[in-house]
């Protein structure tokens, strides 16, 4: 433990440095400045890991190689494809509302962006460490879809519209069962706050702890997260076999690549948050029990870094949606809003009902 | 749009919507073009348009003599290039009154089968890519690839065999080849497990499938439906049983007939139909006859002066080739009456009223190949 | 596990009136012509259901709970299918590398239909005797002979093969020519690539310059 550098020193470090040059003001828009490049250029390099991870696991599912071409093990395929969308042309098709077209990926982006804030990425180091952290980001990630209903609306095509249309209807329900299983969790732990929270499963990871209530919990918001992503088999606003490219079928170049990248932060986002609330963040995976044995386990745990951590369970969340968006069938409309309806809300409505039971009785472990 | 009333403000004026599927989209597998009426996601009207792939297939037998034109059959139903083929020879040798060789009539018909499993495997893995599962589709062409390297290597080619021809087949097939099918058939039968659990048994799958895309038993024969289109509804309609031909009398195979009419029965008689095919062939295997291949016949085939019908059963349905010959090397018309065009027609009544998601979970059962719409 | 978890959490909750219109979906699903019909057929029966029996919403929550596990036994089939292909390092890959793997696994096969050549043996000599029968036989028109009149030694006037142009562009590989041929003197080889940029570079000529008949062996040859 001695030799592990924590991340609160190397910040407190940049944070003495900053002062000694700058007044306190500046420090603070420098601050604000340098943990925004930081946090983009992580989940830049996340996003640049998925795509890759995405087609070799596709690639490998399906009996293939996956890309193998661009350097060893076509490891730089995404770096290419960047490089061809970025000097293809962006163009908007004629009658196109103009503006809308132009700023729904950007808008996008933002917002997907925006929910990065209250994340909690190692301890002690959170961009905006507020006490309704968990609060902020329900709040936000239902306000991605109005990028792709903007852009399916201005897009003047009659695929994207659907596509936008479907979308809209599929965000808005699957928020109810995805806010149900993040209340679940919220309930358990007792907080709003992301550091509190993963605070919380010091001893434990709530999908332990919290008994058949989080395991069923943590499903439903698998299950609704995918939808949210508007990953397969949730991916009817794009739905290739039926709408084309759905909301996106007319952006071409970087807006197309926005939308791409989009999507992946969304997951990433979205597994983030998984992985907080079931899973314990950054923390190592202790077992909540007092016996010698298990203090021995809990302490050889800690010496695994909590960054290894938290992006290993990050990415075994995205492995998951990958390995749902290559093996299932797409639902229909009807039968993705009955499945939440129907299925994941009450499940849900009844979940939370029984974990608040066993909080009452303090039941969890 | 002026005459009509300005609604109230607290009345929302909706409105249907045409929507061109195609005749680039990646629904319909080829270049057909359906208009669709749309209100909202619901399927008000279909309207598919054909021509775009016209090659005037029929028109240029006529300027072609007998033998010569059977290749171009191949590149109708690309998909059953062998059965088409051999529908061609077959009413070629009728007209002749040629009898073939024992050894022939089997080739034939294992070549036959082995083209309708390959075409049911790619049918099975574009069905699911339709539904949205692109797995399955690798998984269908990794059996269908196995099949092709039969062709490859018995046949020279691997799409449009042109290998069936009137006498016999062109070449003998390699002394090799009653092993190798067996080997590919054990190989297929092990895979057939994969099939039920990637798809078949698949909750969504069954749900997307079943009670969708009704077409009854009166409509499929109104709309002169054939092969498993037909079957699901609960017509009888197997050319191979009902009008035998190169021995399909001689064999053991049930025509596989299912009452549900809908989507989830057309999946499950294409799949009973790939097994059938398996027990089609394993039967001619086992006691596979010797002897010649090909009945010597003129170089140039003159067909008495008459009318000619054959029909025969290929992946998707009856296909029928019709010659009018008015005695010299070329027919005077040719007309092929071809399974996906009389297909095309169950398009509409399956799927007016549902989602437009449903519309290609239609057009993916009732399996259409585009080229063999147009000819 | 996780749908015994479900199981029992519904079981213990006790709500079962949540779910008394469940019923209705399961009887939808009798086909209709189109969706109206069925709608109004899943109705009747469920008025019908609701009449005869009181606990037949008891019922209906087992059969609804019966549905999530089996969606999800069934969902977990095919996961684990994938998870296998996934995880299995020695897979039989459907894919090839094409270009890398031209000179070594490639597999063409023997008889595949490559470019029509005409074989010519050591001493320059090919067996065409000019005959036309593959240019007859071709659909294409793809074959063009060009044959010469060359007066022999003895002084008959003899046709010999002048040209063999071959149209490389418009052949489909249907193999009739070498199947009309009396000779044997075409066949085809099993090479597979075979575009270039110009399409004038697909006519070929197949005999080699110089090149003569193959004479055949005389009666006294052959019986010697």
């Amino acid at each position: 433990m001695i030799s592990m550098i924590e991340f609160t020193d190397i910040t407190a470090w940049i944070h003495s440095l900053l002062l000694s040059v700058l007044t306190p003001t500046w420090t603070y828009i420098v601050e604000l400045a340098l943990s925004g490049v930081t946090a983009l250029v992580v989940l830049l390099v996340c996003v640049i890991i998925m795509v890759y991870m995405e087609r070799k696991v596709a690639g490998f599912m399906q009996l293939r190689w996956g890309p193998n071409r661009v350097g060893p093990y076509g490891i730089f395929q995404v770096i290419a494809d960047v490089i061809k969308l970025l000097l293809k042309e962006s163009f908007s098709p004629n009658r196109a509302d103009k503006v809308m077209f132009n700023i729904a990926p950007a808008l996008a982006l933002c917002v997907s962006l925006m929910a990065l804030a209250p994340i909690s990425w190692a301890p002690g180091l959170t961009m905006w460490d507020t006490n309704i952290g968990i609060l902020f980001i329900t709040a936000i990630s239902s306000m991605g879809v109005i990028g792709i209903l903007m852009a399916g609306w201005s897009s003047n095509n009659k695929y994207s519209l659907i596509g936008a249309m479907r979308s809209g209807a599929q965000i808005v329900s699957y928020e109810l069962s995805a806010g149900l299983s993040i209340i679940t969790a919220v309930a358990l732990a007792g907080t709003l706050s992301t550091n509190g929270i993963i605070q919380s499963q010091a001893d434990g990871w709530w999908i332990l702890k919290g008994q058949i209530p989080a395991i069923i919990a943590f499903l439903i918001y698998v299950i609704a997260s995918t939808a949210e992503c508007n990953r397969a088999p949730f991916d009817l606003a794009e739905a290739e076999s039926e709408l084309t490219a759905g909301y996106h079928t007319e952006y071409a170049g970087m807006q197309f690549g926005i939308f791409y990248l989009n999507e992946y932060i969304n997951m990433a986002i979205v597994s983030i948050i998984a992985s907080t609330l079931f899973l314990g963040g950054w923390m190592p995976f202790h077992l909540p029990f007092d016996y010698p044995v298990v203090q021995t386990f809990n302490h050889i745990m800690d010496f695994i870094p909590t960054w290894m951590w938290f992006f290993g369970k990050m990415f075994l969340i995205i492995f998951f949606m990958m390995w749902f968006r290559w093996t299932f069938p797409r639902l229909r409309i009807d039968q993705l809003l009955k499945l939440e309806w129907k299925y994941l809300l009450p499940i849900s409505i009844v979940n939370l009902l029984f974990a608040a039971v066993i909080i009452v009785l303090h039941w969890h472990l | 749009m002026e005459n009509q009333p300005t609604p109230s403000p607290t009345e929302l004026r909706t409105e249907e919507f045409v929507v061109n599927i195609g005749p680039q989209h990646p629904a319909t597998h080829g270049v057909l073009r359906i208009e669709a009426t749309l209100d909202g996601e619901t399927v008000k009207n279909i309207l598919p348009h054909l021509g775009y792939i016209h090659r005037g297939i029929e028109k240029m037998t006529e300027s072609m003599p007998y033998k010569q034109s059977i290749y171009l059959t191949s590149r109708m139903d690309y998909l059953s290039a062998h059965i088409n083929n051999h529908a061609c020879s077959l009413a070629i040798e009728n007209a002749l009154g040629i009898e073939i060789p024992a050894r022939a009539k089997a080739i034939r018909i294992i070549m036959d089968e082995l083209q309708r499993l390959t075409s049911h495997e790619l049918w099975w893995g574009s069905c699911a890519m339709d539904i949205g599962a692109v797995t399955p589709f690798f998984l269908g062409f990794r059996d269908r690839e196995r099949i092709l390297e039969i062709f490859e290597a018995n046949t020279g080619n691997r799409l449009t065999m042109h290998y069936i021809v009137p006498g016999g087949v062109m070449r003998d097939v390699l002394p090799t080849f009653v092993s190798d099918v067996k080997e590919l058939l054990k190989k297929i039968k092990g895979y057939r497990h994969e099939y039920d659990q990637l798809i078949t048994g698949n909750f969504i799958f069954q749900h997307r499938t079943q009670g969708i895309g009704y077409l009854s038993k009166e409509q499929a024969i109104s709309l002169a439906c054939s092969g498993p289109v037909a079957r699901a509804s609960g017509v009888s309609c197997d050319v191979r049983k009902h009008y035998p031909y190169d021995g399909y009398e001689k064999l053991d195979f049930k025509e596989v007939i299912d009452y549900g009419c809908d989507n989830w029965a057309r999946y499950l008689v294409h799949m009973e139909e790939m097994t059938q095919s398996i027990h089609i062939i394993e039967q001619l295997l086992d006691n596979f006859p010797t002897g010649d291949f090909r009945t010597k016949i003129k170089g140039i085939i003159k067909l008495p002066e008459g009318e000619y019908y054959q029909r025969v059963e290929t992946a998707r349905g009856e296909l029928g080739v019709y010659i009018v010959a008015d005695g010299s090397n070329k027919p005077y018309r040719m007309k092929f009456r071809t399974p996906s065009f009389s297909n095309l027609g169950a398009v509409k009544p399956t799927t007016v009223g549902l989602k437009i998601a449903d519309l290609m979970a239609n057009m993916s059962t009732i399996d259409l190949v585009v080229p063999d719409i147009d000819r | 596990m996780f749908c015994i978890g479900i199981y029992s959490s519904l079981k213990k909750t006790g709500e079962l009136n949540l779910y008394s219109s469940l019923q209705e979906e399961k009887l939808n699903i009798k086909p209709g012509s189109n969706g109206t019909n069925s709608v109004k057929l899943g109705k009747c029966h469920l008025i019908l259901a609701q009449k005869k029996i009181k606990n037949k919403q008891m019922k209906s929550l087992f059969n609804y709970i019966k549905e999530v596990i089996y969606a999800f036994v069934s969902l977990a089939k095919g996961l684990l299918l994938t998870l296998r292909y996934f995880i299995t390092i020695k897979k039989v890959n459907i894919t090839e590398e094409y270009p890398n793997n031209r000179t070594t696994t490639i597999s063409v096969k023997e008889r595949f239909y490559g470019e029509v050549v005409l074989p010519h043996n050591e001493n320059n000599e090919h067996k065409c005797t000019a005959c036309t029968l593959c240019q007859m036989a071709c659909p294409n028109n793809s074959i063009q002979i060009i044959s010469k009149q060359i007066e022999t030694e003895d002084g008959k006037k003899k046709r010999v093969l002048d040209k063999w142009v071959y149209h490389l562009d418009s052949c489909t590989f249907c193999y009739q020519c070498i199947d009309a041929c009396p000779q044997d003197a075409i066949e085809m080889k099993n090479s597979f690539e075979l575009s270039v940029y110009d399409r004038t570079k697909l006519i070929y000529q197949l005999n080699r310059p110089g090149s003569k008949l193959k004479e055949k062996p005389t009666v006294k040859e052959q019986q010697s």
